[in-house]
């Protein structure tokens, strides 16, 4: 599992690759911090690389989101493969997240 | 015909028709009262006149003879100074034919040879020629006539005549005229008191017939005089006239009564009788009108005693009665025209009265159509009628607030109805009804029943499989109708919340029986079982709380042993108890109320346990073991034996078959992990293994994965509290049909299934972030079952497989 963190266009951009399980979640949720941190910049996840996640990895998307709503920021996903998606739509999270291409 | 009812129907006609039959019926008895009166009177006049009338010519008679008798005496008294000479003797017949007019002749009959010149008989006499009107000389004595044998021997004139006048029998005078005649002779005595001679005086009594008729009180009376020697002297026919014997007449042709008569007169006595026609005063051929004198005749008789005749003459009744009759008569004209007059004074006066009831009437038949405000006829009369009508007035007011109200009443009824039909119609779709229920499975059958005594009931079966447990219950709450079906609704409602996290039926029922223990003002309790059947393993555990115990039927027929406890709603506080049994495959559990055991026929007998265990044990000799064969035979049992007696209680079944089949394992894998969630990747390459040898895609792969991960993780973060070592076993089995990963560990007892779903439609700010986990399993899973065995966790998730792998 890795966890990269860039600026692009003046949204915060988080790259993610390989397995978001249990196991990799509390070292995903450290790489994670500037996105809770950061102000003004729209967040975007970039999940064309990530191929499974697991309740654990839901909970962190989550807390971004939570941290990035009150401040106005907007939170989009974007290249996450069918199944993750069907995650997504399982548990109701795909109602709060925008989805990009 | 219509109208003739109509008529009958009528006051005015009925009331018509009753006042001219009492007035006519008095007024007929007073009439024929008074004509029987005026009847009597007339007839009581008739015969005071008819006597008078009779006792007048009896004396006319009577002082006419007498006159003869007188003249004959007189000259008899003063004979001696003519009689001695056979030439001076014809001054004294001259003399006594002179001065009486009634004498037609008169003889001087002498001794024989008492003349000598004139032979043996001399009989000088003188008669006046109704011809000429002359008197003429005669001399009748001798053989040539008749005079000397009138009575066989001529000495009859002497010895009859020897004291004083006799009167002879009538006879026919011998000249033409035939008329009757009567002689008086009286003898003329010398001094020595030997008898010389005697005077004869002829009397013509045609007289007679002359004052009678004159007498005779009607113009119709016939009248007749009979002489001592029987003979008619006076006859309305004047054939009969000295020829006809009367009593000989009236015994050939009269009846018994005038023969009686006859016999009467003859005796001379005086009266009178009524009978049909006597012979001696009715002949058929008189020359009176015969219509007359037909019917009764009242004949009056009396006798002239001087010389022995019975005069009588006879009235018909009729005649005296044409009076009264013709009275009779006009009353009845009269009282007909009276009786017309009143019919038709009372029908058109009662008419007129009820004229107004009449209008009342059509306003009733408008008021009957539901017409309420149709205006009432007004009545100017302050009598019944208004008074009526007043009343009537009252009532159409009353009857259409009346109505109004019960419009009011029955709408709300029907609404209460159709409330009453949904709130069957809830009551009905709370209970599975879709039969069989889990057509996917093939573990199980279930098949239940409901019939409610009323639109909705108190009896209640539920039943739904969670995490491979199928969770049952039947229960009968106490009484019927809409409070039990209330109770019975939120019962359902505390099996479902209950037992959607609570896997142990003792459990259910204790939160069950503090829920509706709680505050049970209605004092309602419900009797009930639950029961919770592991699908994988067969275990059953039942808690009763005082229902009826349930039939096993498997290669026998018997009673589930089980405790009864008390029933929910009595007390709160009670801890309930549960059995447990193991089912074995093909067992039918078989849950009932009693209103299948005490279903009543019409003589109240109950159908009783042994006949619901006779009907499970004849399906079982049939070898036609089924939920549905047994509820249908038990259905139609019941429905025999209580024939058309009403239903007086609920009637509930639930049969539940255990159907698992053993299947062959066909791919078996283990794995044991640490306590430590760092293992998952390990996990991972397990399940990713399993699936491979599976044939699993790489979608349904993941979402293995994702389900396994979030079991387990689940398992090693809440049965291992923190810091506690420990290890966690996972096996994944499949057979043909589906895939099984059973995790078990040895932590405390912790339920994964008891949480609480997730709500997936909560907005960011409301979504907790955690509770995602079972949630996942659940739905990627097709089930998910826990058991707590020998003191371990065991967790099972089922996945079924959709294509046979290769």
């Amino acid at each position: 599992m890795k966890t990269t963190i860039y600026e692009k266009d003046g949204s915060m951009v988080a790259v993610f690759e390989g397995r978001l399980d249990t196991a990799a979640a509390p070292q995903c949720e450290q790489d994670m911090k500037p996105l809770i941190d950061c102000a003004g910049r729209d967040i975007v996840l970039d999940c064309s690389a990530l191929d499974y996640i697991s309740s654990s990895g839901l909970r962190l998307f989550l807390g971004v989101l939570k941290s990035a709503k009150p401040k106005g920021v907007h939170v989009f996903i974007t290249g996450m493969n069918a199944d993750l998606r069907n995650v997504f739509a399982m548990t109701g999270l795909i109602n709060l997240f925008e989805f990009k291409e | 015909m219509g109208i003739r009812n109509r008529m009958n129907d009528s006051v005015a006609f009925r009331t018509t028709i009753f006042v001219v039959f009492v007035v006519g019926l008095i007024l007929s008895v007073f009439g024929l009262w008074q004509v029987h009166q005026v009847r009597k009177v007339m007839v009581d006049e008739v015969h005071r006149q008819a006597n008078r009338s009779m006792d007048g010519t009896i004396k006319v008679i009577d002082d006419r003879i007498s006159d003869v008798e007188t003249a004959v005496h007189t000259a008899a008294a003063y004979a001696d100074l003519f009689a001695f000479d056979d030439k001076d003797c014809y001054h004294l017949l001259e003399r006594l034919i002179t001065h009486n007019e009634d004498i037609a002749a008169v003889t001087l009959l002498y001794r024989e040879n008492y003349f000598p010149s004139h032979g043996r008989y001399y009989a000088p006499t003188v008669y006046d020629d109704p011809a000429t009107k002359v008197l003429q000389h005669d001399e009748i004595g001798g053989p040539e006539h008749d005079f000397c044998y009138l009575e066989t021997d001529s000495n009859w004139i002497y010895t009859n005549v020897k004291e004083s006048g006799y009167w002879c029998l009538p006879y026919l005078d011998s000249m033409s005229t035939k008329r009757p005649m009567v002689t008086y002779s009286v003898p003329l005595k010398e001094a020595d008191g030997s008898i010389y001679a005697v005077l004869c005086a002829d009397v013509d009594l045609m007289w007679v017939k002359t004052i009678i008729d004159e007498a005779k009180p009607y113009p119709y009376s016939r009248v007749s005089v009979i002489s001592r020697d029987e003979q008619f002297i006076c006859h309305p026919d004047s054939s009969c006239i000295l020829s006809v014997n009367a009593l000989q007449l009236a015994r050939e042709k009269g009846n018994r009564k005038s023969v009686e008569l006859m016999q009467r007169m003859l005796r001379w006595e005086k009266g009178s009788d009524t009978m049909l026609a006597p012979p001696h005063v009715l002949t058929d051929n008189d020359d009176m009108p015969k219509d007359e004198v037909t019917g009764n005749q009242i004949v009056y008789f009396a006798p002239v005693e001087r010389v022995m005749w019975s005069v009588s003459f006879s009235i018909p009744e009729r005649e005296i009665l044409k009076t009264p009759d013709q009275l009779q008569r006009s009353m009845i004209y009269f009282l007909v025209l009276m009786l017309v007059l009143v019919a038709l004074l009372l029908f058109f006066v009662i008419h007129l009265h009820l004229r107004p009831l009449k209008l009342l009437a059509d306003s009733t038949r408008e008021i009957a159509k539901g017409n309420f405000y149709v205006p009432l006829p007004v009545i100017t009369t302050r009598d019944e009628v208004r008074h009526l009508r007043d009343s009537f007035e009252e009532m159409q007011v009353s009857l259409s607030r009346y109505v109004h109200e019960l419009k009011t009443t029955t709408a709300m009824k029907a609404s209460m109805e159709s409330e009453l039909k949904v709130a069957s119609d809830i009551q009905m779709s709370m209970l599975p009804k879709t039969f069989p229920p889990y057509p996917e499975r093939d573990d199980i059958e279930i098949i239940g029943q409901l019939t409610p005594a009323k639109a909705v009931g108190g009896d209640i079966y539920d039943f739904h499989i969670r995490d491979e447990k199928l969770f049952f219950c039947i229960g009968d709450v106490s009484g019927k109708g809409i409070p039990a079906a209330l109770v019975m609704a939120v019962t359902r409602s505390l099996f479902r919340t209950i037992s959607a996290r609570e896997a142990a039926p003792e459990r259910v029922m204790t939160q069950m029986n503090e829920a509706l223990a709680d505050q049970n003002e209605s004092n309602m309790f419900v009797t009930m079982l639950v029961g919770v059947l592991d699908l994988p393993t067969g275990r059953m555990r039942i808690c009763n709380a005082g229902h009826n115990v349930p039939l096993i039927v498997s290669e026998e027929v018997s009673s589930m042993t089980i405790d009864s406890n008390i029933p929910l709603g009595v007390m709160s506080d009670w801890r309930f108890t549960s059995q447990e049994t193991f089912v074995s495959p093909q067992t039918i559990i078989f849950l009932y109320t009693d209103g299948l055991t005490e279903a009543e026929d019409l003589e109240h007998g109950q159908f009783g346990e042994q006949r619901m265990k006779e009907v499970a044990l004849r399906m079982l000799t049939e070898n036609d073991k089924t939920p549905n064969s047994l509820l249908e035979g038990m259905d139609n049992a019941v429905k025999a034996f209580v024939g058309d007696a009403e239903q007086s209680d609920d009637l509930t079944m639930l049969a539940i078959q255990y159907t698992k089949e053993h299947r062959d394992v066909r791919l078996r894998r283990e794995l044991t992990l640490p306590n430590d969630v760092q293992t998952v990747p390990q996990l991972a390459q397990f399940v990713d293994e399993v699936c491979e040898s599976l044939g699993f895609d790489m979608s349904l792969t993941m979402q293995m994965n994702l389900a396994l991960e979030e079991a387990v993780v689940n398992v090693m973060t809440y049965a291992y509290p923190k810091g506690l070592a420990g290890d966690v076993n996972i096996v994944a089995e499949a057979n043909d049909v589906r895939l099984k990963f059973t995790i078990i560990d040895s932590g405390l007892p912790f339920d994964p299934t008891a949480k609480e779903e997730i709500d997936t439609t909560l907005s960011v700010e409301e979504r907790p972030i955690g509770g995602l986990g079972i949630f996942l399993v659940r739905e990627l899973m097709d089930s998910i079952n826990y058991e707590r065995i020998d003191g371990k966790n065991v967790l099972t998730l089922r996945k079924k497989l959709t294509a046979i792998p290769q």
